[in-house]
């Protein structure tokens, strides 16, 4: 502070501003994006003494707490090239570059970091990472044989684990460079030294099967199974090794027979040739009525579950349902005494999944409805019972009915979730939290929300976001109907039917904001996913965990594109796009129109009357929907009050890498749309053309339609030339395509369907 | 469809987190599941449903109707599938002791959290995914033993490892949870070739990765 005080200290001001980060950040100041305090002492700091290496060295370290780590990366190499001494610079640098996916640039700054610190075995590693990063293999290699001739004779006990990790790194790296010879020779050369023989298992077989050794493959096979018998994998492994063509049903009989007796308590034996067995041979119902029988005497409740492959095929469905029934026959001639009633229960239980599986919704509710006479309170039964009721679309019955089976077994959370899962999509939040909460963390918070974020529970998040959705077009549907009656039949707009309509008004837009916040804690926990990779960068060489780090940098390279993450965008995406017609269309809207009426009529003081009875309201709100600690903005107004929806979405989909799903090229195409770039429109439907093999799909014509349509309604000249182009490629590639003709027409010409389904929505 | 029994890897963690966060009222950030397979990257399992029709085609079977098409698609974005063929329906969290000054300084093996989805017990999963954890946490980090806490209300559970798998109870921990509940505190020694997993198929027919898997000799 007294630097502070001597006017113009730039080291200390650019200290300044990191510390008020870090203030700002325990109060959570920091979710606002204006906050540009910390960042305008750095431009006092830089603007005295812009190349200090401290100062730069400062400002580095902010932005990869904030994070930015393109800012981060750029400043730690400014320090350095500003002269900085301090070598952990380099570390850092690395770090950032990694983070970045600059393999290039973090290989310099490897280099230099081994360079400064050899004593290190985390340094070799690491180096030797980044040159496999970089596919240079030789390098990679070379680093760590490098390390490995250092170190011979002299590792202590604790660092075997650590030398055995790099040995089958430096194995993977061998095949990886294509010399599959040399990776099967090194892997018998350190076998003795490694103790993960699942992986030199593992390795061995994949390299024996490359080379064309399949007999040496299959007794590779053979051990592994004898490691695991219950991974499904190897089992069509060893066939493969052993040269069985899938066809060869007497074979493979052969070896699955041969298999079920080496490992009787394992499942894959048993279940693989209910696959490739034909329906109507012998040894088919034989094995099936084994494997059904004995899983229903040990009463074990996914036994339909682990069938429900066979349903593909409806003469294997035959012999189930011939075999179930009969077996049911079988313990209703026996006498009571003899008959375990638990197994009786179990069949009825299969039979009701079985028949509500091929569409008898009766037959399965006479079954359930029977083994629930058998035994009343039995958790697995009611979860049925509900699974029906909610497939006959009675969202609220079946939720109160797995209600029922929660209240059966208070201590078990799945029962728990599920019935939590089935008032979401109920639309009933309140009762949703109240029941999710009984297994949270809730502390001083009046439910389990804030922990729910917390822990990052996407399932829950996911579920409530849409149910807020569905809330939300609701709600804006009632406001809708309620102001054309209103227009039409004028009826007078008297200040309680004013007040009344400001609620309505105010609901749709709370829940418009409660949506897209919700749908936003999914994206931002992905985001903290990305982030979570930070401190491993460093971390794996150290420990000496290099292969599954390299796959670490995998997984997040496609965390953008996971289904889930892709289920958030869409409903984000859903609501961007219908505030981005709301401000097109707004002289049009009726709920602009009321709105206005409403805001010019209220005087100044009823305004500040019911600003203060809102205010309250909205108090007592927050505390139950609040998802964050020092959460700044509750109700996600900051998402609704927008005037750059599409900017905001385009933000949101630029995470994405994976550019050729089908989602992507449908929600590009609309934004494209509404952007007047018709050529790039087009070019994502052209895309899609190409993907879009299933014929269900009547997506295309109707979005072709779509793009005309734009074309038509835009007036503007300059674009003249652009539009016939795009006018002509249209009919040179669709060319089945005839904007003239109706849709129904069209739709017959291009898929010939009859029906127009898998539209939006 | 069948279960597989197999090693956890990185891409599987969020799918755990789920079921961890269905299951059990101790949670974590992923960041924490993340810990523990960039550390130990062989102590953890998962069970997952196999769809076999990714092995292979059922000449017999048809399209799939409307109905089963549309739940395909639903799985899809379940935060329970590891990907839109694996289903993640039980887990075991492995780890060897790394506090800086543990009580024991004995290399041993901890297990940090393991279920089953409710919907798929009785399959004797929470047994195969422990045999495989201690094998692994025996072979590959010497672990000479393993410890767990388990509440003493989980009947179950206290069945599975005391009964099956042969842990001794330790001590009780009074209020161990959160929840204040107290936890039976149990270790088993590990000794290798005692381990190996398919030991316990108790089977009178064993593999000698010699006979030749498909000739008519009967063993």
């Amino acid at each position: 502070d007294t630097n502070l005080k001597k006017k113009s200290h730039p080291q200390s001001l650019a200290l300044k501003g990191l510390l008020l980060y870090h203030i700002h950040a325990a109060n959570g100041k920091n979710e606002d994006p204006d906050n540009l305090e910390p960042k305008s002492y750095f431009q006092k700091a830089l603007k005295e003494d812009a190349s200090n290496p401290v100062i730069n060295h400062i400002i580095a370290i902010f932005y990869r707490a904030l994070p930015d780590y393109t800012e981060a990366a750029k400043y730690y190499k400014l320090a350095l090239d500003n002269g900085s001494e301090n070598r952990n610079i380099w570390k850092d640098l690395a770090v950032s570059e990694i983070q970045l996916r600059k393999y290039k640039n973090a290989l310099a700054a490897r280099l230099q970091v081994l360079n400064y610190f050899q004593g290190y075995r985390a340094n070799w590693t690491g180096l030797a990472i980044t040159h496999h990063l970089n596919k240079n293999y030789d390098q990679a290699e070379k680093v760590l044989t490098g390390f490995e001739e250092l170190a011979e004779g002299k590792l202590s006990d604790p660092e075997f684990v650590e030398h055995s990790e790099c040995l089958l790194y430096k194995n993977k790296i061998i095949f990886e460079s294509g010399d599959v010879k040399k990776a099967l020779k090194n892997l018998k050369e350190i076998e003795k030294t490694v103790f993960d023989h699942l992986s030199v298992n593992e390795y061995r077989a994949t390299y024996q099967t490359a080379l064309g050794d399949h007999k040496a493959a299959s007794i590779t096979y053979r051990k592994l199974l004898q490691r695991n018998p219950d991974k499904t994998d190897y089992y069509y492994l060893l066939e493969a090794s052993l040269g069985i063509e899938q066809s060869n049903i007497t074979k493979r009989l052969k070896l699955y027979n041969k298999l079920e007796k080496f490992y009787p308590k394992s499942d894959p034996p048993k279940v693989i040739p209910l696959m490739f067995l034909k329906a109507d041979s012998k040894e088919f119902e034989d094995k099936l009525k084994n494997y059904l029988i004995s899983k229903l005497q040990r009463g074990v409740p996914s036994v339909f579950k682990t069938l429900k492959f066979l349903y593909k095929n409806p003469a294997k469905v035959q012999v189930i349902e011939k075999l179930v029934l009969e077996f049911l026959d079988d313990l209703a001639q026996k006498s009571k005494l003899d008959v375990d009633p638990t197994i009786t229960v179990w069949t009825l239980y299969l039979l009701s999944q079985h028949y509500m599986f091929l569409g008898d919704i009766s037959k399965a509710e006479e079954y359930i409805d029977k083994a629930m006479t058998h035994s009343p309170t039995l958790v697995e039964l009611i979860l049925f019972k509900a699974n029906i009721a909610k497939h006959k679309g009675q969202l609220v019955e079946a939720a109160d009915i797995v209600n029922s089976a929660r209240l059966l077994d208070l201590q078990d959370r799945f029962i728990n979730c599920k019935a939590t899962k089935y008032y979401l999509r109920a639309d009933n939040l309140e009762k949703a939290i109240e029941i999710a909460s009984l297994f949270t963390k809730n502390d001083d918070a009046v439910n389990g929300l804030k922990d729910l974020h917390l822990m990052q529970a996407n399932w829950y998040l996911i579920e409530e976001s849409e149910a807020y959705f569905r809330l939300f077009k609701k709600a804006k549907n009632a406001l809708i109907n309620h102001l054309n009656k209103i227009d039409s039949e004028n009826i007078e707009f008297t200040p309680e039917l004013s007040r009344e309509v400001k609620d309505e008004i105010d609901e749709v837009q709370k829940l418009k904001g409660l949506t897209l916040k919700r749908f936003n804690s999914v994206v931002k926990n992905y985001k903290e996913f990305e982030n979570d990779q930070l401190d491993f960068h460093g971390y794996c060489p150290r420990k000496g965990t290099p292969r599954a780090y390299i796959s670490m940098l995998n997984w997040a390279d496609g965390l953008f594109n996971q289904p889930l993450f892709m289920r958030a965008v869409k409903g984000m995406s859903e609501v961007y796009l219908s505030i981005n017609d709301d401000i097109v269309n707004r002289e049009a809207s009726i709920i602009y129109k009321y709105s206005e009426i409403i805001a010019s009529s209220a005087s100044k003081k009823s305004k500040n009357k019911n600003k203060n009875k809102t205010n309250k309201r909205r108090e007592q709100e927050a505390s139950k929907i609040i998802a964050y600690d020092h959460d700044l903005d509750v109700f996600g107004e900051q998402f609704v009050n927008t005037d750059e929806p599409i900017e905001k979405l385009n933000e949101l989909f630029s995470l994405t890498t994976d550019k050729t799903s089908v989602f992507y090229l449908k929600l590009s195409f609309l934004i494209y749309i509404i952007q007047g770039k018709f050529i790039l429109a087009f070019q994502s439907l052209k895309n899609a053309k190409d993907i879009l093999v299933d014929p269900s799909q009547a997506i295309l014509p109707y979005y072709l339609m779509k793009l005309v349509e734009s074309l038509k309604n835009n007036t503007d000249p300059k674009l003249e030339a652009i539009k016939s182009m795009v006018v002509k490629s249209i009919s040179s590639v669709f060319k089945d395509f005839n904007a003239d003709e109706s849709f129904d027409v069209i739709l017959t010409k291009f898929f010939k369907l009859s029906e127009a389904d898998g539209l939006e929505n | 469809m069948t279960i597989t029994i197999r090693q956890a890897t990185i891409y599987d963690l969020q799918a755990i987190q789920n079921a961890n966060l269905h299951n059990l009222p101790e949670n974590y950030m992923l960041k924490y599941y993340m810990y523990h397979i960039l550390s130990w990257p062989q102590a953890s399992y998962v069970a997952t449903t196999t769809d076999l029709s990714t092995y292979e085609h059922d000449e017999e079977a048809q399209t799939v109707d409307k109905y089963s098409q549309k739940k395909i698609d639903e799985s899809k974005t379940d935060p329970s599938y590891a990907n839109p063929k694996e289903k993640v329906v039980g887990y075991i969290l492995g780890k060897m002791e790394d506090d800086p000054n543990p009580e024991d300084k004995t290399p041993h093996g901890h297990v940090t959290s393991i279920s089953v989805i409710r919907t798929y017990r009785r399959m004797g999963i929470a047994e195969k995914l422990m045999r495989q954890s201690l094998y692994s946490l025996c072979e590959c980090y010497g672990a000479k033993y393993v410890s767990l806490h388990v509440r003493v209300s989980n009947r179950a559970a206290l069945h599975l490892y005391r009964d099956t798998l042969q842990f001794t109870v330790l001590k009780i921990e009074k209020s161990y949870y959160a929840d204040k509940e107290d936890a039976y505190s149990m270790k088993k020694e590990l000794v290798l070739e005692e381990l190996v997993p398919s030991l316990f198929q108790k089977s009178e027919f064993v593999d000698d990765f010699e006979k030749d898997l498909l000739s008519d000799e009967e063993d």
